[in-house]
């Protein structure tokens, strides 16, 4: 069996990125939560999460080719 | 350039095309385990080939990750500070934490801020000062000024800039770089030592379960030799000036002895080892013999007594890197010279007169090692103007 890299790389993005996400929309507004005035919690969770649907987008895309 | 004191690294243009360009950089990207052995790991010929090609774009992009945190850091901090409750936040509480006694120190300080506080009126940015760790006092350079600890230009960013969160993603991004450079760097030197030299010249002929011990033992080994490498470390301003010295003893004789073996079928054995013995020989006499300007006799050289003084430690490594590799060079051609040749029959495959040619034309562009080299060297050159 050969795993396709994707899968794990996704799987692990897709997973952080929408904890990310979650915390940062959960805690949006609450003192300390944005140091440099952005709410890079949630901005970053979301990018990670993208890159982990896109990444998984890929792993499932390539299996009906073969 | 023309001249050494124009430039803060102190080095004249041949010492830095030379030593950094040519011998440091082709040591790097031709001998260096840790690089060779991703393209070792390829699936085919073609696929080995683009390894390190592929692996020269992210590389370029090293300067943004390793030079920009340090000059944002500088500047960043020269606003008022803003008082802060969050442990960390304020710079004194960071520089607590962060310099060597986290912990119960780091609470203690942001209570009573007052010591730390005047260690960060007296630093640039937001980075530290380096701390002596015999005195517990800023280190000064031997003009006086405060020697600032770069190493920490990139935590103290993410601990000012990071909420909650996303600190332990960041965090979390760095062991993880560590660990995964840490573990190649341990499985190259078990392997290094249990299969090319136990295996080969010390103990040929045992079972497996031999050589798995010993590799467990070069394991455990490799790892001390890390830790007292780190406390080595310590004694430098950046991590990167000490791997360039490690580069200039260990990679810069070894890219001479590779070249000369792969491009030169006379080369011998024997005219190999004795290079390789007598490169690393010269680095250690050339690193004895010298000292950057301001250092004292020790780790950093003239441990032979100094014959010569280098403005950094960075101009130093580069001439050390040229003797290394100039000494294996002509060694290695004199004793080749001296002992018998192999026949051809036995270099083939090994050198490159003897080997057929990889014919890779009916393959895409993309996926041409040479049109992938042009990309990366156009980029290297693009770059390279961009940041005159």
């Amino acid at each position: 069996m050969r795993l396709d890299i994707r899968w794990p790389i996704g799987l692990m993005f897709a997973i952080l990125g929408a904890l990310l996400a979650v915390y940062g929309g959960v805690t949006l507004g609450r003192p300390g939560t944005a140091p440099a005035g952005v709410p890079i919690n949630l901005y970053w969770g979301l990018v990670m999460l993208a890159f982990g649907l896109l990444m998984l987008a890929g792993a499932t895309g390539k299996k009906k080719e073969d | 350039m023309g001249n050494a004191a124009s430039n803060p690294i102190g080095v004249e243009w041949f010492g830095l095309v030379m030593g950094l360009g040519f011998v440091l950089s082709f040591g790097y990207w031709c001998t260096d385990f840790l690089v060779v052995q991703r393209a070792m790991a390829a699936n085919s010929m073609s696929a080995a080939r683009r390894t390190p090609l592929i692996a020269a774009v992210p590389k370029m992009l090293m300067p943004f990750l390793v030079i920009l945190p340090g000059m944002l850091a500088l500047v960043v901090g020269q606003e008022a500070p803003k008082p802060r409750r969050d442990v960390a936040a304020t710079p004194a509480a960071a520089v607590a934490t962060l310099a060597g006694n986290p912990g119960g120190a780091a609470v203690q300080a942001t209570a009573t801020p007052r010591a730390p506080q005047a260690i960060v009126e007296r630093s640039r940015g937001i980075i530290p000062p380096k701390i002596d760790p015999a005195t517990g006092e800023p280190l000064r350079d031997n003009r006086g000024r405060l020697v600032l600890d770069y190493d920490l230009a990139t935590p103290m960013m993410l601990v000012k800039f990071f909420p909650a969160g996303l600190l332990g993603l960041g965090l979390t991004a760095l062991l993880a770089s560590f660990m995964s450079g840490m573990a190649g760097n341990v499985t190259a030197f078990n392997t290094v030592w249990t299969y090319d030299i136990y295996q080969s010249y010390i103990r040929p002929g045992q079972s497996d379960g031999h050589y798995l011990r010993m590799g467990r033992i070069a394991t455990v080994f490799g790892i001390a030799i890390s830790l007292a490498a780190a406390y080595a470390a310590a004694s430098f301003n950046n991590i990167m000036e000490l791997l360039q010295l490690v580069f200039a003893f260990v990679n810069a004789p070894l890219f001479a002895t590779f070249a000369l073996g792969m491009f030169w079928k006379r080369a011998t054995g024997h005219g190999a080892f004795t290079g390789l013995l007598s490169g690393t020989l010269a680095a250690a006499v050339h690193h004895g013999l010298t000292l950057p300007a301001g250092a004292h006799a020790g780790i950093k050289g003239g441990y032979f007594g100094v014959l010569q003084t280098f403005p950094s430690e960075l101009a130093q490594t580069f001439w050390t890197a040229i003797a290394a590799f100039t000494t294996c060079f002509v060694v290695t051609i004199a004793v080749s010279l001296l002992t018998k040749p192999r026949p051809d029959e036995e270099m083939k495959g090994l050198v490159y007169a003897l080997t057929p040619i990889q014919k890779d034309a009916d393959e895409p562009w993309h996926r041409r090692p040479a049109a992938l080299g042009a990309v990366v060297l156009v980029a290297a050159v693009a770059l390279n103007f961009l940041f005159w």
